[in-house]
This record gives structure tokens, C-alpha cells and sequence, in this order.
């Protein structure tokens, strides 16, 4: 059975997608409203901006919405870069209210601003080199650069995952209370979901189905979803009463 | 211009009604899960559930998505009239820890109840008075028995948001701290709104145009999202850190 000819499933595919993209925006305004911001703060606001902007292109996809220029198409690509970084120190400062960001860290988000820039001087330079369709790879097996830059991001921000497990782990693992509160399952729980999450677009790629892809975006949105219940339900990690 | 036959606008309409509609289900679903949920919470879940449920409805009108039998075209219908006493009484318990619901509060959600009940059966018994379309009204100025029902859902309503602005308004404008702190306009701005949205819905049957509904449920999205937003900026009012000292 072919899930985007089913009209049922496509519905579903829509509205968790959709919904998904509404959910991070929705997070991301009321993160910058905050009245007393944690530091993690301003990570989660990238964070949940870069996600909505990848499920409301997996939307625009999924629907068939093609923009011109072609870059626009795209916008996507380059944001994904920051997810890596993003989340890593998204991480250190929840876990570190100390933890000062310096300016090698700020370097670490660089290739995405380099690819947000590379791309439509690439569509202005040699407009031949870029695809008109996003789903082109899916449809034709022919990769277009855009594909191999994606796929960077991915790998990219597999890095990260894997830095955050091992710089992490230990010193969680080391600390009884953490363990004990629940911390290090948290941990694992959460890192094993965003590691799926990039493993299951670099299969999507590797499988040729765009399903994949957007079965991935369904996951994200769950994902959103399990941190806004787990926000809720444990305020003190994110959310503050009064100014320190 | 007919904002319905136009992609872009149609498009606007339906990521807000649908973006709406999940919100309002995940808000559900959090306040439900809170690990130390306020006296209000009950209250917080209904509503975040019913506004859902409604949204979900206006999205499933605007794409033409009808189901069968009838009746459950209509589910919406019997849940709006928790509106008005959800409004009220999450008030009453947002504003006072120690509210105690009784079981006069109780009884207040019956007609609530007694719509659910009533439109299946009417489905049962007389399919006939049934309409067919949810928006048989709006296409054809034919009123159904439904429409009759929906009216008096939301002039129920008003007379909650009536009650709550006469009872509460004296209190809290004699309260200076609270005029001092903004709690007097965020009251009004509330209160406000959720007229505005009972209001405009009104508006809509008389002026038999559907569009209106439509631009009330993006209306009703934006007050979730306002709702989310204070939540988490003055996270005192509804979520709890720890557990009070009498549980």
C-alpha cells in the first residue's frame, strides 16, 4: 500500500506534520515571551525555530508547494546545521546555569550560516546546478548537490549527538542524585530519540523513499510534543518564578 | 473577494484551524499529565479539550469532511455548552487554591450533557430533522433544529462570561495589588476575548456567513497561543514546582 495515495493516512501525514510546524513556532514565540529566561533559553528558541521551518517545508513537500526561486526551496538545508550545535548546548546550559557561551562556540554555527548563503548564490551563479522539484533524488535516484549538503547536515549533526553521549553520559552516570531523579533515563531517552531521528533521514536517503522522510517529520512532531508535556510537567528545568 | 475560493487565504484558514486544533489537544494532554496539577487544572484540560474538539470540527468543515451517521457531524455542539461554566470556574479556581467544587458546580455542566444525549437520539428517531450538511444553514438560510441548539449554546455561554464579569470585575478592582500588578487587565483582556469569540460567533448566524466561523476558530487558535504564552511567562498562576504542603 502506497501511504500518500491513501487519503485516510495523508490526512494524518498532514496533520501531524502541520501541527508539528504550529507546535515549534507556537514554542519558540512564547520562549522568546518569556518573563525570566533560563540561559538555555535562546538555544531552545533556534531550536524550535529550525524545526518548524523543516516541518513546514516537509509540509510544503508533502502538499507539493514548489516556490521561485529555487532557493527558497531550500532554506531548510542550512538551518539543519544548527540543529547539532544547538542541541549540544541547549543540553550544557539546562544541565549549567554557569556555563558561559564564548566565541569558538559561535564559530560552531558557521556552516549554517555559510550553506544559508551558499545555496542561492549557487542558484544565482549557476542556476542549472539546482533542482526545480525538492523531491527530485526521491523520484529520478539522480542526487543533486542539495541532496549531498543535506546529508553533510545529517552527518554533521551526528557528530554532535554522538559528542553530547560521550561527554555526558559519564558524568550523569557519576552523579547518584541525577540517576536516581530519573536524570540519566531522561538522558538516554532523549538522546536516543534525536540519534533515531537523524539515522531515519540518512535511511530515507539510503532506501530512496521520501515516506521515510516524512515519517521522520511525524517522529519530530512527537517529539515536540514530549517536550512540551515534560516542560509542563517539570517546570523547574525550564521555566523560572521570579529573576535569580 | 471570496477568501474561501482563494488558495493562499484557504491555506492561512486551514494552518490556523488545524495548527488551533493540535495545540489545543497537546495543552489537553499537558495540564492532564502535570506531576503537581493546580485545583484549576480539571478545569484547564476540559477546556483545552473542548476548544480542540471544536477546532478539529471547523477543519473538517472547512474541507468538506462529513462522516456518517449524521450525528457525529455534531459532537461539538453539546461540548460548547461546557464553555460557559469551564470559563467560570477555572476563574473561580485559578483566583482561589481552595475553591471547592460543589454539586450545584456540577450541575451546570448537565445541559452540556443533555445535548450530547439528545442528538443522537434525535439521529435515531427522527433522522429527517437531521441535517445533512453542517452548513445547510449558510448555503441555504434553512435552519435546522442544530443551528437552534448552537445558538443557545453560545447565549448559555454569555450568560457565564456575564456572570464572571459581574462577580469578579468588583473584586479584583478593589484589590490594589492586583490593579498594580496587571492581574485587572489581564482579566478584562481575557474576559474580553472570550466574549469577542461568543459574539462574533453570533454575528456569524445572523449575518449567514461562514466565513466568520471560520475567522472565529483562527481567532479562538490566537487566544490558545496567547494562553500558552502567559502560561509559561507567569508559569505561578498554573503550574506548580513542588507539591503544596496539604497534599
Amino acid at each position: 500500500m502506497d501511504i500518500l495515495s491513501n487519503a485516510y493516512l495523508m490526512v494524518v501525514f498532514n496533520a501531524l506534520i502541520s501541527g508539528g510546524a504550529f507546535l515549534c513556532f507556537v514554542l519558540g514565540i512564547c520562549t522568546i515571551a518569556l518573563k525570566y529566561p533560563r540561559k538555555s533559553a535562546r538555544y531552545l528558541i533556534l531550536l524550535t525555530f529550525v524545526m518548524g521551518i523543516t516541518q513546514l517545508y516537509a509540509w510544503f513537500n508533502l502538499n507539493t508547494i514548489i516556490f521561485r526561486p529555487e532557493w527558497l526551496n531550500y532554506i531548510f538545508v542550512g538551518v539543519n546545521f544548527f540543529i547539532g550545535p544547538g542541541v549540544y548546548f541547549f543540553y550544557k546550559t539546562t544541565a549549567d546555569q554557569n556555563f558561559m557561551p564564548d566565541v569558538k562556540m559561535r564559530w560552531l554555527f558557521a556552516p549554517g550560516i555559510a550553506v544559508l548563503i551558499l545555496i542561492p548564490l549557487v542558484n544565482l551563479i549557476a542556476p542549472q546546478v539546482m533542482p526545480t522539484d525538492p523531491r527530485q533524488f526521491f523520484y529520478t535516484g539522480k542526487p543533486s548537490f542539495i541532496d549531498a549538503v543535506f546529508t553533510l547536515a545529517l552527518l554533521h549533526n551526528g557528530v554532535y549527538y554522538i559528542k553530547l553521549f560521550l561527554v555526558t553520559r559519564p558524568i550523569l552516570k557519576a552523579n547518584k542524585e541525577i540517576q536516581s531523579g530519573g536524570g540519566l533515563m531522561a538522558f538516554l531517552l532523549f538522546f536516543g530519540i534525536i540519534t533515531f531521528i537523524n539515522l531515519y533521514g540518512m535511511f530515507a536517503y539510503i532506501v530512496r523513499d521520501i515516506r521515510h522522510f516524512y515519517a521522520d517529520s511525524c517522529i519530530i512532531t512527537l517529539l515536540i510534543v514530549s517536550f512540551t508535556v515534560f516542560a509542563l510537567r517539570y517546570p523547574q528545568y525550564f521555566l523560572k518564578m521570579r529573576p535569580e | 473577494m471570496d477568501i474561501l475560493k482563494n488558495p493562499y487565504l484557504n491555506i492561512v484558514f486551514n494552518g490556523l484551524i488545524s495548527g488551533g486544533a493540535f495545540l489545543s489537544f497537546v495543552l489537553a494532554f499537558c495540564t492532564f499529565t502535570l506531576k503537581y496539577p493546580r485545583r484549576s487544572a480539571s478545569y484547564l484540560t476540559l477546556l483545552c479539550f473542548i476548544v480542540g474538539v471544536t477546532q478539529l470540527y471547523a477543519w473538517f468543515n472547512l474541507n468538506t469532511i462529513l462522516f456518517t451517521p449524521i450525528w457525529l457531524n455534531y459532537t461539538f455542539v453539546g461540548l460548547n455548552f461546557f464553555f460557559g461554566p469551564g470559563v467560570y470556574y477555572l476563574y473561580k479556581a485559578t483566583g482561589d487554591e481552595n475553591f471547592n467544587p460543589t454539586r450545584k458546580v456540577q450541575w451546570t455542566f448537565l445541559p452540556g450533557l443533555a445535548a450530547l444525549i439528545v442528538i443522537p437520539l434525535v439521529n435515531l428517531i427522527a433522522p429527517e430533522a437531521m441535517p445533512a450538511n453542517p452548513r445547510q444553514y449558510f448555503d441555504t438560510g434553512k435552519p435546522s433544529f442544530i443551528d437552534i441548539l448552537f445558538s443557545i449554546a453560545m447565549l448559555h455561554n454569555s450568560g457565564y462570561y456575564i456572570k464572571l464579569f459581574l462577580v469578579t470585575r468588583p473584586l479584583l478592582k478593589t484589590n490594589a495589588e492586583l490593579k498594580q500588578n496587571g492581574g485587572l487587565t489581564m482579566f478584562l483582556l481575557f474576559f474580553g476575548v472570550i466574549t469577542l469569540i461568543n459574539l462574533y460567533g453570533i454575528f456569524a448566524y445572523v449575518s449567514r456567513d461562514i466565513r466568520h466561523f471560520y475567522a472565529d476558530s483562527c481567532i479562538i487558535s490566537l487566544l490558545m497561543v496567547g494562553f500558552l504564552m502567559f502560561a509559561l511567562r507567569y508559569p505561578q498562576y498554573f503550574l506548580k514546582m513542588e507539591p503544596s504542603r496539604s497534599q
